[in-house]
């Protein structure tokens, strides 16, 4: 959780801005119900922490390659 | 940062990406931007929600990570 503005503030924020940004959610928790939450407010991809840079970059990699729609 | 943004995402090397990455942990923030820094990425990073909205505000990126 982040100490400021909470996640889901910062996401709803950042599509807001710049709609075609592409966010990736890193979290703590292995709560399906904050992955769905996410991806409703427009996040693109969801990370389980702890993670290696390995599995990061996939899913950065897989956020570029997918088409603006 | 020499980011090409009339190109697009899946255009452009990778060293034309931006990337926002929001952690308050510090060794988290710094050890994942080296890590993706190694990897070609232009990374910056904030430590905070807010401070990622100024950075939203100053400029584009082209992809947000953040801790939630």
């Amino acid at each position: 959780m982040m100490p400021d503005v909470d996640g889901f503030e910062e996401l709803k924020a950042t599509k807001k801005m710049a709609p075609l940004t592409r966010v990736i959610i890193l979290s703590g928790c292995g709560d399906m119900q904050s992955e769905i939450d996410a991806l409703v407010f427009g996040a693109d991809a969801f990370i389980c922490k702890p993670c290696e840079v390995e599995e990061m970059v996939f899913r950065i990699q897989r956020c570029v390659e997918m088409k603006t729609l | 940062m020499l980011c090409n943004f009339a190109l697009p995402l899946e255009n452009r090397t990778r060293g034309e990406i931006s990337i926002l990455f929001v952690d308050d942990e510090e060794t988290i923030r710094k050890s994942f931007a080296q890590e993706l820094r190694m990897e070609h990425f232009a990374v910056t990073t904030v430590a905070g929600g807010s401070e990622a909205i100024d950075a939203l505000k100053d400029q584009q990126y082209d992809l947000v990570i953040t801790d939630f």
